[in-house]
């Protein structure tokens, strides 16, 4: 099954730009450049399934270790994200408990 | 098309790249405030200290991708702020505005986690989303480099063209260094 298609556009001209096309990048190329970003994520996905039918985190890491840009930026995103969640919880630890009593 | 990439050219392709390198260590924040540190212009150093230190027999793959990762995640920890704010200030108006895109940009999680559903068919989790959003706008990135390298190649100016692109992912997907996933060797894009 096929996800919709597009969903990216405003995303990847931005990072087109963002990465060094011109300010506004041609229709055709963001396109283009969005298709083979889907038909990326989609191999990885394929390849994520074959290692697990029910992928989990680590399998998505594992199919990216052998590229240790996007590795070791997913480490750091995930560790930012905890790092996020965490502060999260404390603030909202402080009016739950305060509900509760 | 005919290789002559003169000075002059390669000056102005230069242009927008030099603003997109600082990034290439630290893309994608996704909803990330911006405290994250720009790891570029100590990059170089920890590299050549790394380089120094470790100079180990490149036939043990596990080694070597722990020592690229410890360079890429290192910078991080102790960034030169200072060094951050000079590379910024050198920076002409246009490459700061490209800078500030660069940096804000980013694949939502909730929409990355829906494609990903899409196309595994069952549930992800949120960090999967992450690291898949993460992965996503390194691709481009490199894509968009790519194209950039190839059209200094070729000669040409303005913006990327789907032929740069093309050509960009075909040499991507040859490059031995660069991850392939499973099955994007048959595919051909239309």
């Amino acid at each position: 099954m096929r996800p919709p298609k597009r969903v990216f556009t405003r995303e990847v001209r931005l990072l087109m730009y963002g990465f060094g096309d011109v300010a506004h990048p041609s229709q055709d190329s963001v396109e283009l450049m969005e298709e083979m970003l889907t038909t990326y994520i989609s191999d990885m996905c394929e390849k994520v399934q074959s290692i697990n039918p029910k992928p989990k985190t680590a399998d998505f890491l594992h199919v990216l270790r052998r590229d240790p840009k996007k590795r070791a930026r997913a480490h750091e995103l995930l560790a930012l994200d905890k790092e996020l969640k965490r502060a999260r919880t404390i603030f909202d630890d402080v009016p739950e408990m305060s509900g509760k009593a | 098309m005919d290789d002559r990439p003169s000075k002059k050219r390669k000056s102005t392709v230069k242009i927008p790249k030099r603003a997109s390198t600082p990034g290439n260590e630290s893309p994608s924040s996704p909803n990330l405030p911006s405290t994250v540190p720009i790891p570029d212009p100590t990059v170089t150093k920890p590299d050549d200290a790394e380089g120094d230190i470790a100079e180990e027999p490149k036939d043990d793959d596990v080694e070597l991708d722990d020592d690229i990762e410890d360079e890429l995640l290192h910078p991080r920890k102790g960034v030169d702020k200072e060094a951050e704010r000079a590379l910024l200030a050198t920076f002409t108006q246009e490459q700061v505005q490209r800078y500030e895109v660069f940096r804000r940009a980013h694949f939502q999680k909730g929409g990355m986690k829906k494609f990903l559903q899409g196309v595994l068919g069952q549930n992800v989790s949120e960090s999967s989303a992450i690291v898949v959003a993460g992965a996503a706008k390194l691709f481009v990135g490199e894509m968009t480099e790519k194209a950039r390298e190839v059209m200094e190649e070729w000669g040409d100016t303005g913006g990327i063209q789907p032929e740069h692109l093309r050509e960009a992912y075909r040499r991507y997907k040859h490059d031995p260094a660069s991850f392939t996933p499973a099955g994007s060797k048959k595919r051909l894009f239309r």
